[in-house]
């Protein structure tokens, strides 16, 4: 029994460390601005490896996975071990406990969590401090504003400046700053360093970011620091120096900038005109060609000159005549160090003038706030007059059209009726059973009427009337091809047609088969359907009629023609009639 | 008290002359951007009885000039019941744009917008008028046939064909504007109960100036149904029928 519990705690043992993730740190407490290297090793080969939340500490490189694979073969037994490593180098920027939440990672599927880890970060020693402390007096930002106190809408220039004592390899901007609440504009900088010396000691002083901030809104702004990551090439004080006699080592350090709280005051009662344009500025109105013709076109310039925010001035609102059509504003400036000095704005209009006539493009104002004076300024543009004369070129004319579409934009109710006539407060409908009564007696009398027909029946009339019209159309429709024949006096075949339509239309009326026509056959059917002997006499005697005369041509051809066709007709009627 | 003694000696007088004088100092009134009493002159033109489209139509401009919403949309509809005016629809169409309440109102088919667009031509009167009218002749013709020689079987059918059809817009006339009552809401906001009860399930709310129809009443309490199709019980106070 113990031997079986014994076996398998040692296999869960086996298990369960073979899928471990487990973390290292090479020291623990470390020292403010110290690395530490910190890892996560695992026996297997993983997968989807999650970094951990470290909490404060600064990460200055990783994950960096690493797989070391080992093979052995000893006493005939081979044995194959996979190790993988993920490495992070951090830095801590203050002293306290940090707690690195757990790593995870996938393993055949499955997740491997690691413990959270914590490290402790300590103050450094006497002589550390003393170290940083040198370094700190050797290698700083500063940043260098024009100005602490300013309105909306005024610029300052921020300079971010590099002093340097050491032996500098390297510098790379790890953090910008945020700068919320500026608009801003980088200026160019040249990152050579210059010989400056302040209090005696001699620096390298570099520029390494140079901005005009134009300040967005009031209260206090704050420009935050900015964050470099400087590679110090420092002397190498082991003693076992590289073999190569490299006793020099490279230390990678992060310094950053204080921040600076610019006070922002809003603008004292601004004019309803104003549109935010702070500085020293003129203003100048062009237009190229005071008199044109109609569908010419003109061009109105705009130049606004001066210092402050000129990058920012919308276009002026500016009243053109109402028949002009006018293009949106080809903006241009010349802008030097965002504004900080004389700078120049153009907005060119293009004008196309559609009808003749006199008209004035009226002057328009810039305000702006002076911050030297501390007043509000206002320059207006000169007031424009131009002649324009109808268009001579006629073919133009043509191609555009001279009507205009009203618009109406806003929307209002209409206004009132000035006029009515007044009726009673009513339901102005007639009573529902009185309307019932008017509507429902005509329709009743109709009844009646009909009813009454009936009775009387004197309907039969109207309806034979209807039979005959319609026996008629049938025996037209028969005779149509010796009708035809008629027509084209075509005498022989004539007679053929209309033997043929009377035997067709007899075939066709008592469904008999074509084998079996006989002047027998028409006297039993004759007979059956009730069709007076008279009318079947007449029948076999036309056709009698038609075989003769096939033969024996007659002398007077066409009345004989229309003659046997009446009768033919004749027939054909007094069929349907009777068969009805 | 002064414009109240004005009511009262202008009730006095009840004529048409009257109400025209009233009307014409009414519109004078409108014309001073003096709403209130201008409200207050048209008003007493209804007092004394009488009313016209036109009427309704001032009183809803001059409601919806002293932005009382609900008021203007419940005169131009009143106005639009007597008498379809471009107006009116427009000014209608515009004072529903400052409620609250927009609802999407279920499209409906194209026959059907044409049958209702083609039997608003007439009031239900002069459909009534029409009706009548064709049915007589309807009589007359066939006793002209009986008795005389005279026959015109075309015009006899046609004169039918245009019966059924004056007949059926009779009734649909008669459904839409008088069968059917609407109205307006005039409460600021209201909850649609699913029962006529208080303590019942809200359904929806509904704000002033929101038309609604009546489909059923029962003590206080009336069903209504809105334009989308969805129905419920409302307070019969919180509403003003057209």
């Amino acid at each position: 029994m113990n031997r079986i519990i014994l076996i398998l705690f040692v296999f869960i043992c086996t298990h369960s460390i073979a899928q471990k993730l487990s973390v290292s740190a090479d020291k623990n407490p470390a020292i403010v601005g110290e690395q530490i290297l910190l890892q996560y090793s695992i026996d297997t080969q993983g997968n989807n490896f999650k970094s951990p939340n470290f909490n404060g500490l600064r990460v200055l490189s990783g994950p960096n996975p690493s797989t070391q694979s080992s093979y052995s073969y000893v006493n005939g037994k081979s044995q194959n071990s996979t190790k993988t490593t993920y490495s992070y180098y951090l830095k801590a920027t203050k002293e306290g406990t940090f707690k690195i939440s757990p790593a995870t990672i996938k393993v055949d599927g499955k997740t491997i969590k690691s413990k959270s880890y914590q490290i402790k970060i300590v103050k450094g020693s006497e002589k550390n401090k003393a170290q940083q402390k040198a370094l700190s007096d050797n290698l700083f930002i500063k940043v260098e504003v024009s100005k602490k106190n300013i309105v909306v809408g005024e610029q300052i220039m921020a300079t971010y400046k590099l002093f340097n004592r050491l032996e500098l390899n390297n510098t790379e901007v790890s953090e910008l700053p945020d700068l919320n609440g500026f608009w801003t504009k980088d200026l160019e900088t040249s990152s050579r360093f210059k010989r400056d010396v302040i209090d005696g000691i001699p620096y390298y002083v570099a520029i390494v970011k140079q901005s005009v901030l134009t300040a967005q809104k009031s209260g206090k702004l704050i420009i935050d620091p900015m964050e470099l990551k400087c590679s110090i090439r420092v002397k190498n004080n082991n003693r076992n120096r590289g073999f190569f006699g490299n006793n020099y080592q490279i230390q990678e350090e992060y310094i950053s900038s204080k921040a600076i709280t610019i006070n922002v005051a809003e603008l004292p009662n601004p004019p309803p005109n104003f549109h935010g344009a702070v500085g020293k500025f003129t203003i100048k109105s062009e237009v190229d060609n005071t008199t044109a013709n109609a569908n010419d076109a003109i061009t109105y310039k705009l130049t606004i000159t001066g210092t402050g925010n000129i990058e920012l001035i919308e276009p002026l609102a500016i009243q053109f005549p109402e028949d002009f059509e006018v293009y949106d504003p080809k903006v241009s400036d010349r802008i030097f160090e965002g504004g900080r000095k004389r700078s120049i704005k153009t907005f060119e209009y293009l004008l196309i003038p559609r009808y003749e006539g006199e008209f004035t493009i009226a002057s328009s104002s810039l305000v702006y706030y002076n911050n030297k004076t501390k007043k509000y300024e206002t320059k207006k543009t000169s007031q424009h007059n131009l002649t324009i004369k109808a268009n001579t070129n006629t073919e133009d004319e043509n191609s555009t059209i001279n009507q205009q579409i009203i618009k109406t934009e806003k929307k209002d109710i209409h206004y009132i009726f000035t006029t009515t006539k007044m009726k009673e407060i009513r339901d102005n409908i007639l009573n529902k059973n009185l309307f019932i009564l008017i509507f429902f007696l005509p329709i009743f009398l109709i009844i009646l009427l009909r009813i009454y027909n009936i009775i009387v029946g004197e309907t039969d009339t109207n309806s034979s009337n209807w039979k005959n019209k319609k026996a008629n159309k049938i025996a037209l429709k028969r005779l149509k091809y010796a009708k035809n024949c008629i027509n084209n006096n075509d005498f022989d075949s004539f007679f053929e047609e209309i033997e043929k339509s009377l035997w067709g239309y007899f075939a066709d009326k008592f469904k008999v088969r074509i084998a079996d026509l006989s002047k027998e056959t028409v006297s039993t059917h004759f007979y059956s359907n009730a069709i007076e002997i008279n009318t079947e006499k007449q029948f076999i005697a036309l056709l009698d009629e038609c075989e003769f005369a096939r033969y024996a041509p007659a002398s007077n051809k066409n009345a004989q023609m229309g003659d046997i066709l009446n009768k033919a007709k004749r027939i054909i009627i007094e069929v349907e009639t009777a068969l009805r | 008290m002064k414009l109240k003694t004005l009511i009262i000696t202008l009730l006095v007088s009840i004529s048409s002359y009257a109400s025209d004088q009233l009307f014409e100092k009414a519109n004078k009134s409108y014309n001073n951007s003096d709403y209130t009493s201008a409200i207050i002159l048209y008003d007493s033109i209804l007092t004394i009885g009488l009313e016209s489209s036109e009427l309704y139509y001032n009183l809803g401009n001059c409601h919806y000039k002293e932005q009382d919403w609900a008021n203007a949309i419940w005169h131009y509809e009143k106005s639009l019941k007597l008498e379809k005016n471009d107006k009116t629809i427009q000014n209608l169409e515009l004072a529903n744009l400052k409620i609250i309440d927009r609802i999407e109102e279920i499209p409906q088919l194209f026959y059907k917008k044409w049958w209702s667009g083609f039997i608003s031509i007439f009031n239900t009167f002069s459909w009534q008028l029409i009706s009548i009218l064709i049915i007589w002749l309807a009589l007359t013709l066939k006793i002209l046939s009986q008795f005389t020689n005279y026959k015109n079987k075309y015009f006899l059918s046609v004169l039918y064909s245009l019966l059924l059809i004056s007949i059926f817009a009779t009734y649909s006339s008669y459904q839409k504007n008088i069968t059917k009552k609407e109205a307006i809401i005039f409460t600021s906001s209201i909850v649609v109960n699913s029962e006529p009860k208080t303590n019942s399930t809200n359904k929806f709310t509904l704000h002033s100036g929101t038309k609604i129809e009546i489909l059923d009443t029962n003590g206080e309490w009336i069903n209504i149904k809105i334009l989308n199709g969805s129905s419920g019980w409302i307070k019969k106070s919180e509403c003003k029928i057209l």
